[in-house]
């Protein structure tokens, strides 16, 4: 990572069952998974969906503090930035039944982030900029239009990035083409309302996001990938600081979560300010080489 | 369909490409198109139902590849390659290349949605596949999973791209299935 750590952090850490809260993963993963699932499946792996497990059978007690601490346990993290809060849940890999099994097979991570911005905070919308830089099996992982926009060497590291799907118009993640938000964000504001009002309505303020990334790994190949989520007043065009999360998977298969931290508590420096302007410089490229048609520039800090 | 043109097609797997490269190289394209009659037996084997897939799929990327144009011109050549490319969509590894729903159509998507003809017989199919899309990346994955795109929603994202008409589907599963049950013929 790149980027110094600012003001503060540090945190709350809880377990929260999965079932009760994001999106849920997607079962199966067709022909990458099926057809290359190795003949023996380890034990841990191999219990039917939704059996309860061996110690829940001999002991209630410890079949609930088992569940509490296995799979289904998922780390949410605050990470106070002066008078802001990220807060980033869930935070989960992806398929963790499959950790360890080195097979061909999509591997990543969940996560969500949400920013709280202190009370006495004015703006319309605040949004999220990500960046990210991924690898797989030691090269650039690249996908569509991300190639036209991805930093080099000379920006001070290779492989950075504004996330954003092709044929999307903004920078701003999550954000559709018509200026709204799609199901991946919500974007923050704050609604101007007096005190009392914001006693009875207490949504105003947080912007939220959620990722999933997943890359396709073969066997033996190692994966990574670091983002990093910044949230941006677009009212006053300012960032309030960034949160950087990722993952790893071994060459073996097995994939260790990145611990969330604060990256910097304003806006992009060093290659994440790179990225910006590698955004900004797509824009300015012929229709086909651009991430859409209509693509929006960024505010680079 | 002779031994050279099979050998090298069942060298080159699409299926275990995971990039967005076409799975025959230049070099490997080169070599078909200097045999005699390969356009004819890529155009055979592409339509072959009873082929392996992974040939089936080879043989349309050699004829997308460009150095072969003949079969463009040629309605059972388009057909075929066609038929070949939603039997390689149905059961590909990664579907990035083909497209995701409402959002882009990837390199192999958009080249399937172009052709001429043959291309609503060949989608068809495919409307009542509920198997998820294997999507890679960042927010492509997450839009995915959030919509619950299907095999189903690909295919009918392509067909509307071929027909010229709008993507509105609605988020809604159940409701999408009524927007694609429309687009049945």
């Amino acid at each position: 990572m790149t980027g110094g750590v600012a003001r503060s952090s540090v945190t709350t850490v809880r377990a929260v069952d999965e079932r009760t809260s994001g999106p849920q993963p997607v079962a199966g993963e067709r022909r990458a998974a099926v057809a290359a699932r190795p003949a023996t499946v380890p034990a841990a792996t191999a219990r039917p969906a939704g059996a309860e497990p061996p110690q829940a059978r001999a002991d209630p007690l410890a079949g609930l503090l088992a569940r509490a601490v296995s799979r289904r346990t998922l780390a949410r993290k605050e990470i106070k930035n002066g008078a802001a809060t990220f807060k980033v849940d869930p935070y989960r890999k992806h398929l963790p039944d499959e950790d360890g099994t080195d097979t061909q097979r999509q591997v990543g991570v969940e996560v969500g982030v949400e920013y709280v911005p202190p009370g006495t905070f004015k703006t319309a919308k605040i949004a999220f900029v990500q960046t990210i830089k991924a690898t797989r099996g030691g090269a650039p992982f690249l996908l569509g239009k991300m190639s036209g926009r991805v930093t080099d060497a000379s920006d001070g590291e290779a492989g950075w990035a504004v996330d954003r799907v092709e044929g999307r118009d903004s920078p701003n993640y999550g954000q559709n083409n018509d200026g709204t938000a799609s199901g991946t964000i919500t974007f923050g504001f704050d609604k101007q309302l007096s005190w009392w009002g914001k006693l009875w309505d207490r949504s105003v303020g947080d912007a939220k996001m959620w990722d999933y990334v997943k890359i396709t790994r073969l066997a033996g190949q190692a994966v990574t990938c670091d983002a990093v989520s910044w949230a941006f007043d677009e009212t006053n065009g300012t960032y309030l600081g960034g949160v950087s999360w990722g993952f790893a998977t071994s060459g073996g298969g097995t994939t260790t979560l990145k611990e969330p931290a604060l990256e910097a508590a304003g806006g992009p420096t060093g290659v994440h300010k790179a990225a910006l302007e590698r955004w900004n410089a797509q824009a300015d490229l012929d229709e086909a080489q651009r991430n859409s048609p209509h693509q929006a520039k960024v505010v680079v800090p | 369909v002779t031994d050279d043109v099979l050998a090298i097609l069942d060298r080159h797997d699409p299926f275990k490409v995971l990039t967005d490269d076409p799975a025959l190289d230049a070099d490997a394209a080169g070599e078909l198109a200097a045999i005699d009659g390969a356009q004819e037996q890529l155009v055979g084997i592409a339509g072959d139902a009873g082929a392996p897939p992974a040939r089936r799929y080879a043989a349309a990327e050699a004829l997308l590849e460009g150095r072969l144009s003949d079969w463009r011109s040629s309605e059972d050549g388009v057909r075929a390659v066609a038929a070949a490319l939603a039997v390689a969509l149905q059961d590909d590894s990664i579907h990035n290349r083909w497209g995701l729903p409402g959002h882009f159509a990837g390199r192999l998507g958009k080249q399937l949605a172009a052709l001429p003809s043959g291309v609503d017989e060949a989608l068809s199919p495919l409307l009542d596949d509920e198997a998820p899309l294997v999507i890679d990346g960042s927010e492509g994955p997450a839009i995915s999973a959030l919509a619950g795109y299907r095999i189903a929603d690909l295919a009918a994202y392509l067909l509307c791209r071929h027909r010229g008409s709008d993507w509105d589907a609605p988020p809604d599963t159940a409701q999408r299935d009524r927007f694609i049950a429309n687009l049945r013929h």
